[in-house]
């Protein structure tokens, strides 16, 4: 035991630098194994459906993952004629509203609209 | 920073992709395996077309390998200048330029999609050490091909749980990283101990053993 010690003790004495990055990189490996972990948890736990609907997105976007035609969306949103690329945080700019409005329309809509998952993921 | 780059992503497309993934590869923090994801979901919805999305990532990341390459190509006579004065450091960065030039293929693919954190670093460490242009190109193609394929196709892929997805991809590419760099100051670490057992040897003194 001691003689690994004693071998530590003369890198650290004449590498500092190059031990003080491994410690750095191996705490780093361990922050990151921990967050994998959660996420892989948050994965498996997933409600069956879809992601939430984030700003970025396009109608389209939408419509696809909620298996929903983009036409029945726009008009819920009351956007009859849009530009079918426009995200909707352009969309709710163009009707002058905070996009959460227009998402929380959204998901009314869908809660009532999207068709049903067989069964919740993971199972 | 990555909300606006998604936003406009449906009205640039491949052309904002092939901007992303060069930057990326000269270590620039640029979202870019996060807007890949999204580019193959906007391409299952009918926004972008999947093959234009792939070619533009495609051709960034190539065009921001070959720019990282030859910038560290500047830097080769500063590495031979560190080479020449002789020493156990210098014998050290022969010993590692020698190797990246000889299995640095290998750095270059890997560091491509496995571990692409460390990517802008090999292309500028290989440009430094003199690899040789032809092993780096095919490494990179091969390298960045794999990447776009995996995380287009994610996207395209499981395009309705991009929000689940990306923490997890994102998470895990950083332990592959932080994995990779441990491993390689390990090493240096083992052979700079070895370097102090053979010093003590040859000065007659009791080498310290790591066993």
């Amino acid at each position: 035991m001691a003689k690994p010690l004693a071998a530590l003790h003369r890198l650290w004495v004449h590498h500092k630098p190059t031990v003080i990055m491994m410690v750095a990189a191996i705490a780093a490996a361990v922050f990151f194994a921990v967050q994998v972990n959660d996420r892989g948890r948050d994965w498996r736990d997933r409600p069956a459906e879809a992601a939430p609907i984030e700003p970025w997105m396009t109608v389209r976007f939408v419509a696809r993952s909620y298996l929903v035609r983009p036409a029945l969306i726009s008009d819920a949103i009351g956007a009859e004629k849009i530009r079918w690329k426009l995200s909707l945080e352009e969309l709710a700019a163009l009707q002058g509203r905070p996009v959460d409005d227009l998402i929380a329309d959204l998901e009314a809509f869908l809660a009532e609209h999207r068709p049903p998952r067989h069964e919740p993921r993971g199972q | 920073m990555t909300e606006t780059l998604l936003t406009i992503l449906p009205d640039y497309g491949a052309y904002l992709l092939l901007l992303v993934t060069l930057l990326s590869c000269l270590a620039m923090p640029i979202p870019a395996s996060v807007m890949m994801i999204a580019a193959g979901g906007f391409a299952m919805a009918g926004d972008l077309t999947l093959w234009h999305v792939a070619l533009g990532a495609l051709v960034g990341a190539i065009l921001g390998d070959q720019l990282g390459f030859h910038i560290g190509r500047l830097g080769t006579g500063h590495v031979e200048r560190m080479e020449a004065k002789g020493g156990k450091q210098a014998y050290a960065l022969r010993k590692a330029t020698e190797f990246t030039r000889q299995r640095g293929i290998w750095a270059v693919f890997f560091s491509r999609w496995l571990v692409s954190p460390l990517g802008p670093y090999v292309n500028f460490t290989a440009g430094a050490a003199k690899m040789g242009w032809i092993a780096f190109t095919l490494g990179s193609i091969a390298g960045e091909a794999a990447w776009v394929a995996i995380y287009v196709g994610m996207g395209a892929g499981a395009m309705d749980q991009v929000a689940y997805l990306w923490p997890l991809v994102r998470d895990g590419i950083g332990f592959n990283a932080a994995v990779a760099v441990a491993v390689l100051l390990g090493l240096r670490l083992w052979h700079l101990h070895r370097a102090h057992q053979k010093q003590a040897a040859s000065k007659g003194e009791n080498p310290v053993k790591a066993e």
